[in-house]
């Protein structure tokens, strides 16, 4: 992953990093979408999740959406 | 099979940049990669990134909003999809159709002719002919 790329959304990663082991208790399984240090909410699927986001911020623009997971999902590719 | 990139299709019907390109069916990859120069070319946004463990080892990459079009198929249009994006090896290619995608389909292959079918419902059956023969031309 190029620098540059990764300096996009580090502030929202850091931010649901920071609030990771909070939502667990209660939302795990939930999409959440963040924008700077900003919760949009939390959604029970990625479309619901996207197109809140979308409404909110507009498509050209980067915003976090994660699913509340307790470990990181990794995928295989062979 | 060509397939035609672009930001997620949301009402009212957004005007963005689309790219058209050949993508690869890797029934090995549990989820469809971008390439970074297709996702470049169309601009997409960045919404999370993740962990994909490919051949040589583990990769960070980007995850992207796309939709994605399968033109002349008949296929219906994933108009929202969460898409990685890492370096893909071979150049000719700047899509990898994993099985995210394909799940959605049933995909037929027929290792003793070397063809391979996908059929959606309510949409006929697309054949590839035997392997290599649209790609090098033989």
């Amino acid at each position: 992953m190029a620098a540059d790329q990764q300096a996009r959304l580090a502030v929202e990663l850091e931010y649901y990093a920071h609030h990771k082991a909070e939502w667990l208790a209660h939302k795990t399984g939930l999409y959440v979408v963040v924008k700077d240090s900003r919760v949009l909410g939390f959604y029970p699927n990625f479309e619901a999740a996207y197109r809140s986001g979308a409404a909110a911020y507009g498509l050209n623009t980067d915003f976090l959406v994660k699913q509340i997971l307790e470990h990181e999902p990794v995928f295989f590719m062979f | 099979m060509k397939i035609k990139i672009g930001h997620p299709l949301l009402e009212p019907r957004n005007k963005f940049r689309f790219t058209t390109t050949d993508a690869l069916i890797d029934t090995g990859a549990q989820r469809t990669i971008l390439a970074p120069e297709a996702v470049q070319k169309v601009g997409l946004s960045k919404i999370d990134e993740t962990t994909l463990i490919r051949v040589g080892g583990e990769v960070k990459a980007d995850v992207y909003a796309a939709s994605l079009q399968f033109p002349h198929s008949g296929f219906s249009t994933i108009e929202m999809i969460a898409v990685p994006c890492c370096e893909l090896v071979h150049p000719l290619f700047r899509c990898l159709i994993g099985r995210d995608v394909l799940s959605r389909w049933v995909f037929t292959y027929d290792g003793p002719v070397g063809t391979w079918q996908i059929s959606e419902a309510a949409v006929s059956s697309w054949v590839e002919p035997p392997e290599g023969s649209d790609l090098w031309g033989e």
